[in-house]
């Protein structure tokens, strides 16, 4: 029982930390949450569903075609909603922020008109194999979204780490002003980072259908709003804060439904963004703002 | 090699560049002197691309660079080592350094590295340290590196030696003779006023976003205004 929910706690994590890389990518170069990123995540899943479910491709396909759609709105988000507010000199940064809501606002109502209102089923082809260890139980969609989650973060830190861009990034995040004296073109990379900001999400939309077998137009705000609590809990802007603030989440609510009142389990994530502002209001991996700058 | 004409520079509504032209031969060290407020480190961030310019013309090497993005500026040749340094203080020295040549793609890269490093052997005990861990001085050093590893035809420095110990101040002004003699131009804001004028052939005097005076240092040392002004009274 302990182990199986264990594993639950770690796939469901798996999934929040893959949701907050996508908004903490964006605030470390823009300096505002992406408010539209939850529902750039929904359409994400609508897209798997609708490759999964109705065109019955393989799940792999149903991925890419997932991380095209949500690149591509990504792509339109910064270039529409974002870039014209930067070239502005003296717009405030609050500006894109304001931009991004009604951005999201507008996808929400484009996906209820799309879609309706009610849930959709998403079926993954191998939904029923799963594996016996003793007395506990895996499901092999469990294994399949751990491991996609593991990659895809192991992935982001070894190109944040190891690679020119991801460096350019990393330093685009840390100041605009002297990665462009370094040479990067911080317009590019902005763009770059919220397209794959988005990628990540519409990858996150497709391990959510897997997880939990259905789909509707309002998965965007829920798990935007706690991709968001898991930013503040894990630091603004940290990389590793937000894989770990993930997986704690996750972890926790699993464990709070399997073991206390299940009713609570929504209230977590703010229950713990509370404390941990309390007590270390930068979050954990967070850097105490010294400079003036976030 | 870079000609400045006429320049003129706003934040906001404010004016803070008014028309400012400028001279820097191929080959030589110019210094700008002023008070604070001056517009010096304005003249300089326009030059870099980091501050668009309303009026005016930038032309390095025959081409009005005017109004171009920082980096696009940057691999033309010109690049910046800010006042306050600039540090990425959340990567490693390393990577500061990896970044400095960040638009070259040529195979000279890691043999550069080395020659800094060896110039700056400060820096090669400390290449996996965070930058914001360094001391002032250390990190002007390694601004001033990175900013080599770009192979600049023109480096701007914007007070170099500010806040730093006198020995350190010492120290910077032997590396801009070194950069300078290793055939590097250099385009120097300074509050240490006399040793920039040494090191400099040729200084501005700038005042309220204006030029006011120009000429030889060595022909503005004996300058009665600038000896009261700047030097203050021996």
């Amino acid at each position: 029982m302990f182990l199986e929910q264990a594993i639950n706690g770690i796939t469901l994590g798996g999934i929040y930390a893959i949701v907050a890389l996508g908004y903490t990518l964006v605030f470390g170069v823009l300096g505002i949450i992406n408010m539209a990123h939850g529902e750039i995540f929904m359409f994400g899943a609508f897209v798997g569903m609708l490759l999964v479910s109705k065109a019955g491709v393989p799940l792999p396909v149903a991925f890419l075609g997932a991380i095209a759609a949500a690149a591509s709105m990504g792509l339109l988000l910064d270039r529409f909603a974002l870039r014209p507010l930067r070239k502005r000199p003296g717009a405030s940064h609050l500006a894109s922020l304001i931009s991004t809501i009604g951005v999201s606002i507008l996808l929400e109502n484009a996906a209820h008109r799309i879609f309706g209102a009610g849930n959709h089923l998403f079926e993954t082809p191998f939904s029923d194999i799963r594996f016996q260890a003793g007395s506990v139980t895996v499901y092999l969609v469990q294994a399949a979204i751990l491991g996609i989650s593991l990659l895809m973060m192991a992935g982001l830190s070894l190109w944040l780490s190891r690679t020119r861009a991801g460096k350019a990034l990393r330093a685009t995040a840390e100041n605009l002003e002297t990665a462009g004296l370094l040479g990067v073109d911080t317009n590019r990379m902005i763009t770059a980072t919220v397209v794959i900001a988005s990628a990540m999400g519409g990858v996150a939309g497709v391990l959510v259908g897997m997880a939990f077998n259905f789909i509707n137009n309002r998965i965007g705000l829920s798990m935007g709003l706690k991709g968001l609590a898991i930013i503040i809990f894990g630091g603004m802007g940290s990389v590793y804060g937000a894989m770990a603030g993930g997986l704690i989440l996750g972890l926790s609510e699993t464990f709070v439904v399997a073991y206390g009142p299940a009713g609570y389990r929504d209230a977590i994530a703010f229950v713990t963004i509370i404390v941990v502002l309390l007590v270390r209001p930068q979050g954990l991996f967070g850097q105490a703002v010294s400079d003036g700058k976030p | 090699m870079l000609e400045v004409r006429d320049l003129e520079t706003y934040y906001g509504n404010i004016k803070a560049l008014k028309g400012v032209s400028i001279e820097v031969p191929e080959g030589a060290i110019v210094g700008i002197l002023g008070a604070n407020g001056a517009g010096k480190t304005t003249l300089l961030k326009t030059i870099a691309g980091v501050l668009a310019p309303r009026a005016g013309a930038i032309v390095f090497r025959g081409e009005d660079i005017a109004g171009l993005p920082s980096h696009r500026i940057l691999a033309r040749g010109v690049a910046l080592v800010p006042e306050g340094r600039a540090i990425l203080s959340r990567m490693t020295v390393r990577e500061n350094l990896e970044m400095g040549a960040f638009i070259r793609r040529d195979a000279g890269i890691a043999a550069d590295m080395e020659r800094v490093l060896r110039r700056f052997p400060v820096l090669s005990g400390r290449l996996r340290q965070p930058g914001g861990s360094l001391s002032g001085g250390e990190q002007q050093m390694l601004a001033i590196a990175r900013a080599l590893l770009s192979s600049p035809k023109l480096l701007l420095l914007d007070e170099p030696t500010l806040g730093l110990a006198p020995l350190m101040v010492a120290e910077i002004f032997d590396i801009i003779r070194e950069i300078h003699a290793a055939g590097t131009t250099v385009l120097l804001v300074e509050q240490n006023i006399r040793q920039a004028m040494k090191v400099s052939s040729r200084t501005y005097v700038m005042e309220t976003g204006k030029i006011v005076m120009e000429g030889p240092s060595k022909d503005l040392l004996r300058e009665p205004r600038i000896r009261a002004a700047y030097l203050g009274r021996e």
